[in-house]
């Protein structure tokens, strides 16, 4: 099939397969799914900056149609998507006006992919020593043991449950932070509280610039790596603030349609998006996110969280791999890296099905055995 | 088409950047209740299915 914008021939099958790997990923983890995209549109032999373009508009698409259905699942924290756009959307101006000057000084792919592989490696680490944590004191706590302190009811001696994660403590204490003044006057609203609950998220307090600060340091390294953020922000939410893992996915989902768009507006305006590729991928991601925001509802969220750490470090290996074949020269290391992603994303997806599938025997036993 | 699309990027490229913004986010849309749609379809067969054989066994036991 033609594609008259980045004028290249592309086998239709290829970005449905492809489509239907980001939109089950994006809608299981809450992420638009970029730093996939790219890599698999590469391989496919799109040139690299339509592949970032239309990789960035159907991390869009794909998020709106995740959003929505994450929402009808009660999922997103609009309130606190919105504060977090107010750091966000300025920060993202910024952060552009930085990568012309890295690019000026011929510097931007290697910061950029020096900042992914750091980023990915580091946050796939601790969510999966988290995981690993976790279940080792939710195991010592169905023993009966004391180690650890960690009672009968699954509270540690920390005050916290064992089936949270292990920065319980952190994020009870960055909700009860209080930061700059306690009200201030905004034109056409008058004096408005800075501390706000959030009902949907399950925290009763929290100053509003947390949030703010917070949307400001994802959109500014959203605006660097030319991603959604979500792969960043998703876990934030959830170690940082203490949001429950499923809201935090579909708050970040929310918050990549905004990254996301303003993103593929500046592609576009360059030229650098085919709006016909992205439809095709959009239409088989549509298909996928059903799945991986179903998967939601019945798998466990340690779960939902082991599979994202296996899947950010392995971002983060294809990201390394790519540097080492730009650095020597070495072409065959991008395929490498290139199919290492995408079968570890479709192999993801196999998982993600059993698990459902899984998930929903084991409730039809229970439901068999009350009957 | 193909011209339509080549020609507007090049000839007004704000225009072309709304245009593609609007058709992704209108698609995404379209294609979220179509998917949605869908789904409660094949819930509502199963659902189906499902009752035909609780009332079969049901039956046996009776």
């Amino acid at each position: 099939m033609w594609f008259p914008n980045a004028e290249v021939t592309i086998n239709p099958a290829l970005l449905v397969f492809l489509g239907i790997i980001v939109g089950t990923l994006g809608g299981f983890f809450g992420v638009g799914g970029g730093f996939l995209i790219t890599g698999g549109l590469l391989v496919f032999g799109v040139p690299p900056l339509f592949a970032v373009g239309t990789g960035l508009t159907l991390v869009m698409g794909t998020s709106l149609i995740n959003t929505l259905k994450h929402r009808s699942l009660g999922n997103v924290d609009f309130k606190l998507g919105l504060m977090m756009a107010a750091g966000s959307v300025p920060a993202l101006y910024g952060a552009q006006q930085l990568n012309h000057q890295l690019e000026a000084a011929g510097i931007a792919g290697p910061v950029i992919r020096v900042l992914y592989v750091f980023f990915l490696s580091v946050l796939g680490t601790f969510i999966l020593y988290d995981h690993w944590r976790v279940q080792n004191r939710s195991n010592t706590s169905s023993r009966g043991e004391s180690k650890d302190g960690v009672s009968a009811d699954g509270v540690g001696a920390d005050g916290v449950r064992v089936d949270e994660v292990s920065t319980a403590g952190l994020a009870r204490w960055i909700q009860r932070l209080n930061i700059g003044p306690r009200s201030i006057w905004l034109p056409g609203f008058g004096k408005v509280e800075t501390v706000v609950s959030l009902p949907v998220s399950g925290v009763e307090r929290i100053s509003v610039f947390v949030p703010v600060l917070l949307g400001a340091g994802v959109g500014s390294f959203a605006g660097i790596l030319g991603a959604g953020g979500a792969f960043i922000l998703t876990p934030l939410l959830i170690y940082v603030v203490g949001i429950p893992t499923v809201v935090a996915i579909g708050t970040g989902l929310f918050q990549v349609i905004l990254t996301g768009s303003v993103g593929t507006f500046f592609y576009a305006l360059s030229d650098r998006v085919d709006p016909l590729m992205a439809v095709l991928m959009l239409a088989a991601a549509a298909i996928g996110a059903q799945l991986g925001t179903s998967a939601t509802r019945v798998v466990q969220p340690s779960q939902i969280r082991f599979l994202f750490g296996v899947i950010v470090l392995t971002g983060g290996l294809a990201v390394g791999l790519e540097e080492i074949a730009q650095v020597t020269e070495i072409d065959v290391l991008s395929t490498v890296a290139a199919v290492v992603l995408l079968g570890i994303g479709g192999a993801m997806c196999l998982g993600i099905g059993v698990l459902m599938i899984k998930a929903k025997r084991k409730t039809h036993d229970l439901t068999s055995a009350d009957d | 088409m193909n011209d339509f699309l080549a020609n507007l990027s090049a000839e007004s490229p704000v225009l072309w950047a709304l245009f593609v913004v609007g058709v992704v986010a209108a698609s995404a849309l379209a294609l979220s209740v179509v998917t949605g749609l869908m789904l409660r379809l094949g819930q509502a067969f199963a659902g189906l299915f499902g009752r035909h054989k609780t009332a079969e066994r049901d039956d046996v036991v009776s």
